[in-house]
């Protein structure tokens, strides 16, 4: 083969994979705008029909009316995307109202084909589909399935497990917290807000005997633990502030920071006060007693000033140097004196 | 007197359900998707109550807003939106002469208990 023949060669086959590039880039083009197409089309008959759920005079045979236009549109089990694409757009659509009309569109989802389509999804093996299955069941309140989510509570796959764990609470409220806090995993902290929001907003009125058969629990966790704590003070129940005042002397560090945190937020009575004067020794680490100290300084210094003398002799000396400044700043400066100036003259060479 | 009705809202889900609404309540509707959408003879009718969204194509709210009073004549504004009131940082003197400001997710009863009102 000649050069000649050889450049004439690779020419041919750079053009024939351009054209071919070419090709693929319009099929692309024109699918696209069919889909676009088709999806305008499937919104505004899902627009339709919830317009006309919503408003309109519905007799006996609209349901069948509906489900014939969904098989002309070809929403069924055959396609799947398409099928997702229609949940999506009726989730969209619950998610703009409350009350009532929310109600009524979960009412119109159940009652539509395809029937099981999320719960079938739950069944499949990839853990997104089964994490978006889960979410579809929660989102259309879909409450049969309800026992079918708890299973998933402990999956090995973490965002199955947190939309699961979601699910579980939106379907049991207060009394889920018996197996929210006995999760095999830990729950983390993003986790642990989400689930507290969430509570909040479907069922903010407390339940203290959940709570109470959650805390006396044998097994409870340590993120378990967290969790109550950023519940009760999420709800201010001030019956259960001396729990956590116990948990500051946990042996978990995780435990005692978020306890600690939490008590900043609360008002303390008299009480309470005392209770953690008491506790005051049992802290492991050093760092967490000033932190308490702050806490203490926000309330009157003068009743605690006993407390804060007897932290003059502590081991540590920012300890120490903190109870100083508190006192000093509230106008106990004799009893620093007092304190240091012994100290101060060994120290010094006179 | 029927009242006169102009719904102008992108998310068409949001929209059929409240030309629905209005409908049923005996209004006379027209829905449309953005403001540039009316036909000349459209915009020189006189609208009782416009109910519109803020979040638009190629137009900033406020300015959407003030386009809106400029171009139309109309007596009672009402807002629907996605975005929550209190992430718009910008001048609300046009925001607060409307009626009512309705962010998702709102109730629907809400809002039939304040067109109702506008009958009598």
């Amino acid at each position: 083969m000649s050069i000649k023949e050889l450049l004439v060669l690779a020419i041919f086959i750079a053009l024939a994979v351009l054209v071919l590039i070419l090709l693929l880039m319009c099929f692309r083009l024109i699918s696209a705008y069919f889909k676009t197409k088709y999806h305008k089309k499937l919104k505004a008959f899902v627009a339709d029909v919830i317009s006309e759920h919503l408003y309109g005079d519905i007799d006996e045979h609209h349901f069948l009316e509906i489900q014939r236009q969904m098989k002309q549109l070809g929403v069924d089990e055959k396609h799947p995307k398409r099928v997702e694409l229609y949940v999506d757009l009726m989730i969209d659509a619950g998610g703009l109202f409350i009350g009532e009309s929310h109600e009524k569109i979960n009412l119109l989802y159940q009652k539509l084909p395809p029937y099981n389509f999320s719960y079938n999804r739950t069944k499949q093996r990839k853990w997104y589909n089964k994490a978006e299955g889960i979410r579809e069941i929660y989102e259309m309140n879909q409450k049969q399935h309800a026992k079918h989510i708890i299973k998933f509570r402990n999956h090995k796959n973490i965002y199955v497990r947190r939309e699961a764990q979601i699910g579980i609470l939106i379907f049991m409220g207060w009394s889920s917290l018996r197996f929210l806090a006995y999760l095999k995993n830990t729950i983390t902290l993003w986790q642990q807000i989400k689930i507290v929001e969430k509570l909040s907003d479907y069922y903010p009125e407390v339940e203290i005997e959940q709570l109470e058969k959650a805390i006396n629990h044998p097994e409870i966790t340590n993120s378990g633990i967290e969790l109550l704590i950023r519940i009760i003070r999420k709800f201010n129940i001030e019956e259960y502030i001396s729990f956590v005042i116990h948990q500051m002397q946990s042996e978990v560090y995780d435990v005692r920071e978020v306890a600690i945190s939490c008590l900043g937020s609360f008002d303390l009575t008299n009480e309470h006060l005392d209770q953690i004067k008491i506790n005051f020794a049992a802290i492991p680490e050093d760092f967490h007693k000033i932190l308490i100290l702050e806490i203490l300084s926000q309330y009157d210094i003068g009743s605690n000033k006993d407390f804060f003398k007897s932290q003059l002799t502590a081991r540590d000396y920012m300890v120490k140097l903190t109870a100083a400044k508190h006192l000093w700043n509230s106008g106990f400066t004799g009893e620093v004196e007092n304190h240091f100036s012994p100290i101060l003259k060994q120290n010094i060479p006179a | 007197m029927k009242l006169k009705t102009l719904i102008l809202i992108n998310n068409i889900i949001l929209r059929r359900i409240l030309a629905r609404l209005c409908e049923r309540l005996g209004f006379e509707t027209l829905d449309i998707n953005a403001l540039n959408e009316l036909t000349e003879e459209q915009a020189l009718n006189k609208y009782d109550i416009v109910i519109t969204d803020i979040i638009f194509d190629g137009i900033s709210p406020l300015g959407h807003l003030s386009q809106l009073s400029k171009s139309l004549s109309y007596q009672r504004l009402i807002i629907v939106s996605e975005m929550e009131l209190s992430k718009i940082k910008t001048n609300l003197a046009e925001i607060e002469r409307a009626d009512a400001y309705f962010e998702t997710p709102f109730d629907l009863d809400d809002l039939e208990v304040k067109l109702k009102a506008y009958v009598n």
